[in-house]
């Protein structure tokens, strides 16, 4: 089959690789029919992630056909049309039966900080991702859901991660009636996030970045007021000035550890990985959150530590949130709010490939060209 | 100070298409942020067991394999010593993850290699995406002066080592 490979920072390719086999009785083997790339593939194409392997594919956000199931298998059969989170997770251990999908520990043998994901180096299990013709999905019965009767397959893709990453972005936020919401980053998931607040009752929405047409596409998408950072002498000295000195209520990180916006946080962070990314985002919103705020971080960082201001975590009394999406527990109701048309995810799709020109995807989707938001790639056997 | 966003006046409950959907604490998925489950120990109770079929490395915090894991690239030469390596230490070292970082970068070498000796060329530009590079403009701001700031810098460079070699010249012909 064709799929794409890393080769190393900043380096993609499509190569034919063996057809994925089922490898486990609880397996089954998709036939992708579309693929996302995600902004957290980005720290992956970085050389940014610990024991990121070359050869392996990438791919975490996907849609396909069941082309075959194992023989423990229930719940799907070949011809099944499904999305799959892109949590791998048991459906039975401690934390997945708490519904804490994204922490399951019987799915990575690389980590106990992390459960099993799709195509996201060894850190995360080694498992080869989506963005490829075929892909082999462990827990069959657990993550892929069928998709519901009047839900687009673009739709339902960007179900698989990115918009109820944005949506748990909020809900974390713990957010209040009439609450002010700051969201740093205007990709998917800060679109996402921000458009989400609106429906846990914000009473205003701000969506901070240093993009002019990411701005512009979150004023249309989520409705929200928004800044440029660079045009702000001091971001957090601005927020509070726009918040009666009081600071946002609520401050979400949609960024990671790809921010921009600090020279220091760069150099150390990004250049000489002296910390796990730059972490600009992170301090941003702890820095200008109210005291007794809420900071709920969904911006992926690695696994080692960052420079983030934590007496001030403590001085404020801040609740912190953060994990990664436990996926398969939002659906249900996020399946309602598309049907209700409250959530449109696939209008944040702008760019669509195929598999073949995934270099040059990346690069598009990596240096903001052609005001880029969201690319997916579709498979030459879709 | 740039002036402050335009503020948008009208409610959001009129404004906003689902707004306050979700304020209703009922209506949150996560809302106990903990389901409750009967299920006490760590694992639950166990799926059947994969069976190895190439070398997986394993956190040393975890007891056991767990029951399903990923096969995709297994090591294999020096970048995958070292990575025997970095696996000896706990998640919460250092050691750990800059020795796989360090193993990444080995295996890029490596492959490289592995390309050549099958009869494989790569091939850099196209891998790095350069034929969008080249066409187009970036819109991110803090890329383009990063890009200025590359392109400087490398002419200066260059005039310097060309100024040198033209003394180095000039001293030869003394």
């Amino acid at each position: 089959m064709r799929a794409m490979t890393y080769r190393g920072p900043f380096r993609v390719r499509v190569d034919d690789k063996p057809t994925p086999e089922i490898e486990h009785p609880l397996d089954a083997i998709v036939r992708v029919t579309r693929a996302a790339i995600c902004g957290s593939d980005i720290h992956l194409y970085h050389g940014m992630v610990p024991d990121t392997r070359v050869g392996q594919t990438f791919g975490h956000e996907f849609t396909g056909v069941v082309e075959e199931v194992g023989a423990g298998v229930q719940k799907l059969k070949a011809g099944d049309h499904v999305l799959v989170p892109f949590n791998i997770s048991c459906g039975t251990c401690w934390f997945c039966s708490r519904e804490l999908y994204s922490n399951c520990h019987n799915s990575n043998p690389n980590a106990t900080a992390v459960g099993g994901i799709f195509g996201y180096s060894h850190t995360t299990g080694g498992y080869d991702g989506g963005q490829a013709e075929y892909v082999r999905v462990p827990y069959a019965d657990v993550g892929p859901t069928i998709i519901p009767e009047g839900i687009h397959e673009e739709d339902a893709l960007l179900l698989t991660d990115a918009c109820p990453t944005g949506y748990q972005a909020a809900e974390m936020g713990d957010i209040k009636e009439g609450d002010t919401v700051v969201v740093f980053g205007a990709g998917p998931v800060g679109l996402f996030a921000a458009r989400s607040a609106w429906l846990f009752g914000a009473g205003r929405v701000i969506v901070f970045d240093h993009l002019d047409y990411r701005l512009d596409f979150a004023r249309r998408f989520a409705q929200c007021e928004t800044v440029n950072f660079l045009e702000v002498e001091d971001p957090v000295v601005y927020i509070k000035k726009i918040t009666d000195g009081f600071g946002a209520d609520v401050c979400i990180d949609a960024v990671g550890c790809d921010a921009a916006g600090s020279m220091l946080q760069t150099v150390t962070g990004m250049k000489l990985k002296l910390q796990a990314g730059s972490a600009v985002a992170v301090q941003w919103a702890i820095n200008s959150v109210r005291k007794a705020g809420t900071v709920s971080i969904v911006g992926v960082y690695g696994p080692t530590f960052n420079l983030v201001p934590i007496g001030n975590v403590v001085n404020k009394g801040l609740t912190i949130r953060a994990n990664q999406c436990s996926v398969k527990r939002h659906l249900p109701r996020l399946f309602e709010h598309v049907l209700a048309g409250r959530l449109k995810p696939r209008e944040v799709i702008t760019h669509r490939f195929s598999l073949e020109e995934i270099p040059e995807a990346y690069r598009i989707f990596t240096a903001k060209l052609e005001n880029c938001i969201k690319p997916i790639v579709i498979p030459n056997a879709a | 100070m740039a002036a402050e966003p335009e503020r948008q006046t009208e409610d959001p409950r009129t404004r906003i298409h689902g707004w306050g959907a979700d304020l209703d604490l009922r209506n949150r998925p996560a809302v106990p942020k903990e389901a409750p489950s009967d299920v006490h120990t760590l694992r639950g109770k166990l799926p059947p067991r994969q069976v190895p079929t190439v070398k997986i490395h394993q956190s040393i915090e975890h007891d056991e394999l767990p029951p399903v894991f990923g096969t995709s690239c297994p090591p294999k030469g020096l970048s995958g010593v070292l990575r025997d390596v970095a696996y000896r230490y706990s998640e919460g070292r250092l050691a750990h993850w800059m020795t796989l970082m360090l193993a990444d970068r080995v295996d890029v070498y490596e492959s490289l290699l592995t390309d050549l000796t099958q009869g494989k060329v790569p091939h850099p530009m196209k891998e790095r995406g350069w034929k969008t590079r080249m066409t187009h403009k970036t819109a991110d701001r803090l890329n383009r002066q990063r890009n200025k700031i590359v392109a400087v810098g490398a002419v200066v460079a260059l005039a310097g080592v060309a100024a040198y070699v033209m003394t180095r010249m000039d001293d030869d012909d003394d």
